[in-house]
């Protein structure tokens, strides 16, 4: 049966390094839920203390209602992943698969039974009898995803799973392991350092960084609203423009002018003088009408087919990037062109001035 | 938080007991012999001694003139012929596989007598060669000590750098070669260091062992005396006497040895290389000519190796009157030791067998405790059980008998005292390979396996272990052969009923029974074709003896 996993405070350290650092979170039964952070954040560790690998230095790590901090890692009832596979080598595939099932005393026909259908589920029942030694990485990734899976473990943890395959197997295999998860409704603890891979197959998503969560949320919330510079950064492509609050009413209407364009904006509460605006490709907008904008000239264009991409230097010098839809405007901006940029203002993320505080 | 007492915390506190009863108490008692007056007091006259006369400090200059000789000619001959035989398709391969490990086994010092026999004043070599008008210089003294120790101490190299070589994954060098390496500098710049540990390690066993072996200095060394055969000779000699001189001599040998230890033990800590070698390199084709001759230079260098067996083989069935040969052939020899050295042969056997079920497991745990477990207290016990390593066997039983010929625990004379030397002196052999084929074992394959509910223990019988099978197995049968060839504490801890083949052999050769040693040799010779080929069954041919 799944379970819930309760994080509290938990704390990893290494002499006076703090790989984890209070680090609390509450993953729901079935959930697929993501670590993703740079390396050296914090999130294998975190993980490797789920699987009992790491020792817990401080707080707890609840399975349910089981605190399993002292709990060895071989009565947990975990299922891993590692991200070099580490299928036996001196065993076939079928005895890979097995082996899990051999410790729990199962009657041979029912293993027979469970490892043929787990294998058929990932797809290489083919293969069973073979050695690891003859297969292909992606092959051996399906290996080690049958293997975890079989015992049915309470949670399934992996470790940069699809990081050794190429682009286009790694697709294939993140949208089969979001499907199997969601058939099997397995609690699952999944580490990346793929941003796009994590928005892929998550319900939710912690961004770690330093041993801290720095935010928590679905993808779209991750995606749309990044609560610290660095998540903004991090998930997908953000330029940060300096600017400042003109005024600000007791509304909380803010008059906001950013390389000489001014614009009002709700804010729901009173800024600071200076503010730091997080602008993605898609959220500037060509303005073909009036005057307004912020100034600039294109300095490359590139077809991408769905959209043109710009890159944009404007008058304070900085180049941005910019994408349009091919349906919105006809034929390229050429090489040279000067253009006024506005600002997708519903979805434009504003922060402080050092970018730790998302205003709106 | 308190911690659960686990598998492995109770293996190394076991470990760590077993060592201070067999290791740090016998060597302390010898430290202590050292030291000790006759009178009872505390004097360092002994040490005084062995710096001021020429007599004593000329045996350890001799000493590391041989060992730093015989450690560079021995990696420069191994670690050539370890590559060819690994990456080329030579011809003859297996055969001079055998002949190499073959020539390890030489008993000690029965390979300094056949090179007698063949190179010495009236040696039939050098006989022949003198009727051609070719004059042969003199093999007595260092160059001969060094000759005979490279040529039965390379195959250390060899077998170790061979398996290292064997194990690397092949996508190592693919990626130097796409960086536009050429071959010479690939090797250099990642082959040779990647193997570098195992070098290191074959290396250091060359030198520990050159430095420990008094048989082949003794009897080819003449007039150049080295320091194990200095502390022999005053063991022997000394019956009350001067009682500390040869416990001085022992602490002498044994500090020196420990320097060189911990000099290689910190090199390769600092270079611990995680490989999966999931795929080996290929061997490569050679073109008729280049595998010919390469071939043939690898088959010449183990036969000269292999050269001694047959001497001693070919001895063992000439016709004997008294010391002297006479000629034709005869049985007569084997005859002789049937009748008279059979307890022998039967103790030989015994004593090892237990020794080395003793080795296998001991040597398991203690290399998965200094590699996977490293913490300051499994890099000590590493430390401790390495220390025999460097330990001249006389040297060992001098501690053994210092320790154990009074209470609390008397074992003088009785078969446990050799199996107990046997194990502590050759169990570094099989936990140095097993180290290293457990360096290149990812920590995730066991974690795999403990995250399916297999705990510690069982993770190391079932997959661990089984994975660990080629390095334990290689290194057992190092410390097998080792084992039943062991001369140097035999020979200090032996009593009437449990002396072995080994001393059987030095007791006649010392008696110029030459044809008696001759058969009880080659009974050894055979014993070791023979548990070559049961390993080759027993594996299968899937694990390589190298």
């Amino acid at each position: 049966m799944s379970v819930n996993v309760r994080i509290n405070r938990a704390v990893k350290t290494y002499g006076n390094f703090r790989a984890v650092d209070e680090v609390s979170v509450d993953i729901a039964q079935g959930e697929f839920f993501t670590l993703l952070g740079p390396s050296g954040c914090g999130k294998t560790t975190l993980l490797r203390m789920i699987a009992g690998f790491n020792s817990v230095d401080g707080g707890e790590i609840y399975f349910g209602d089981r605190l399993i901090n002292n709990v060895p890692a071989h009565t947990r009832d975990i299922g891993m992943v590692f991200q070099n596979y580490a299928i036996f080598p001196h065993m076939t595939i079928f005895d890979n698969v097995a082996y899990g099932l051999r410790n729990r005393k199962i009657p041979k026909d029912e293993i027979r039974e469970r490892v043929e259908k787990t294998l058929d589920i990932v797809q290489i029942s083919h293969l069973k009898d073979r050695m690891p030694a003859a297969m292909s990485g992606g092959q051996q990734q399906r290996v080690a995803l049958a293997r975890a899976i079989v015992i049915k473990p309470q949670i399934l943890l992996m470790d940069e799973p699809l990081s050794n395959l190429d682009a286009k197997l790694r697709v294939q295999m993140r949208t089969m392991i979001k499907k199997l998860q969601k058939e099997l409704g397995i609690t699952t603890i999944y580490v990346t350092h793929d941003q796009e891979e994590a928005l892929a197959v998550s319900d939710r998503i912690a961004i770690m960084k330093d041993g801290k969560i720095i935010q928590l949320g679905t993808p779209e919330e991750i995606y749309n609203r990044p609560v610290h510079q660095f998540v903004a950064n991090f998930i997908g492509t953000s330029v940060f423009l300096p600017a400042e609050v003109v005024s600000q009413d007791e509304n909380g209407e803010a008059s906001i002018q950013v390389s000489g364009y001014t614009f009002r904006v709700k804010l729901g509460r009173k800024a600071p003088k200076k503010l730091k605006l997080s602008v993605r490709p898609k959220q500037f907008l060509f303005n073909d009408a009036t005057d307004e904008g912020i100034k600039g000239v294109i300095r490359v264009a590139t077809f991408l087919g769905d959209y043109w991409y710009y890159e944009v230097e404007l008058t304070s010098g900085e180049t941005v990037e910019v994408h349009e839809y091919t349906k919105e405007h006809e034929g390229a901006r050429p090489v040279g062109t000067a253009v006024k940029l506005l600002l997708d203002l519903n979805r434009i993320t504003i922060f402080n001035e050092d970018g730790t505080e998302a205003i709106r | 938080m308190k911690r659960r007492l686990d598998f492995w915390s109770v293996v190394k506190f076991a470990c760590f007991a077993l060592m201070l009863v067999f290791l740090v108490y016998p060597f302390f008692s010898m430290f202590a012999k050292s030291i000790i007056s006759p009178e009872g007091g505390v004097t360092f006259d002994n040490f005084a001694q062995f710096f001021k006369l020429k007599y004593y400090y000329s045996t350890l200059k001799n000493s590391l003139s041989i060992c730093i000789t015989v450690t560079l000619t021995c990696l420069a001959l191994g670690i050539p012929m370890a590559y060819c035989a690994t990456r080329y398709n030579l011809i003859g391969k297996s055969v001079m596989n055998v002949m190499i490990i073959m020539s390890l086994m030489s008993p000690p010092f029965i390979g300094a007598y056949s090179w007698i026999v063949l190179l010495g004043r009236n040696g039939a070599l050098t006989k022949f060669l003198t009727n051609l008008g070719i004059n042969m210089p003199s093999i007595y003294g260092w160059g001969g000590i060094v000759l005979v120790f490279t040529i039965k101490l390379f195959p250390y190299v060899y077998l170790y750098v061979s398996g290292a070589l064997g194990s690397i994954d092949s996508s190592l060098e693919e990626a130097s070669e796409s960086l536009g390496s050429g071959k010479f500098r690939r090797i250099m710049t990642v082959t040779l260091p990647v193997v570098m540990p195992t070098i290191l390690s074959s290396g250091l066993m060359v030198f520990m062992t050159s430095l420990a072996d008094f048989g082949t200095p003794m009897l080819i060394g003449e007039g150049y005396k080295v320091l194990p055969v200095l502390i022999y000779e005053e063991y022997i000699s000394e019956v009350g006497t001067n009682a500390g001189m040869a416990s001085t001599l022992s602490v002498i040998i044994v500090l020196c040895s420990t320097f060189v230890l911990l000099l290689q033990n910190a090199v390769v800590m600092k270079k611990n290389y995680n490989m999966s070698a999931l795929r080996p390199p290929a061997v490569i084709k050679l073109r008729p000519i280049p595998r010919v001759l390469i071939s043939f230079a690898c088959i010449l260098v183990a036969f000269l190796g292999f050269l001694p067996q047959i001497v001693v083989v070919v001895s063992s069935f000439r016709k004997t009157s008294g010391p002297i040969f006479t000629s034709g052939f005869s049985l007569n020899s084997y005859r002789d030791i049937a009748y008279k050295l059979s307890q022998n042969i039967k103790n030989t056997f015994t004593f090892s067998i237990t020794a080395i079920i003793l080795i296998v497991i001991f040597g398991m745990l203690v290399a998965y405790l200094s590699v996977k477990r490293r913490s300051k207290t499994s890099t000590l016990l590493d430390t401790m059980v390495m220390f025999p390593y460097v330990i001249p066997g006389a040297v060992l039983g001098i501690a053994f008998l210092s320790a154990f010929n009074k209470p609390p625990i008397v074992l003088a004379g009785t078969p446990i005292i050799m199996i107990v030397a046997y194990v502590v002196r050759k169990l570094p052999y099989t936990v140095r390979s097993t180290s290293g084929i457990l360096y290149q074992i990812d920590s995730s394959i066991e974690e795999a396996s403990i995250s399916l509910g297999r705990s510690p223990m069982k993770t190391f019988f079932t997959v661990t272990a089984r994975l660990m099978a080629p390095g334990v197995i290689s290194g057992a049968i190092l410390s097998w052969i080792s084992t039943i060839n062991e001369l140097s504490s035999s020979i200090m801890l032996y009593s009437g009923r449990t002396g072995t083949i080994s001393v059987a052999i030095y007791n006649e050769v010392a008696r110029g029974g030459f044809g008696t040693a001759a058969a009880l040799a080659s009974i050894l010779t055979l014993v070791t074709l023979l548990s070559l080929l049961l390993f080759q069954i027993i594996s299968k041919g899937k694990v390589s003896i190298v």
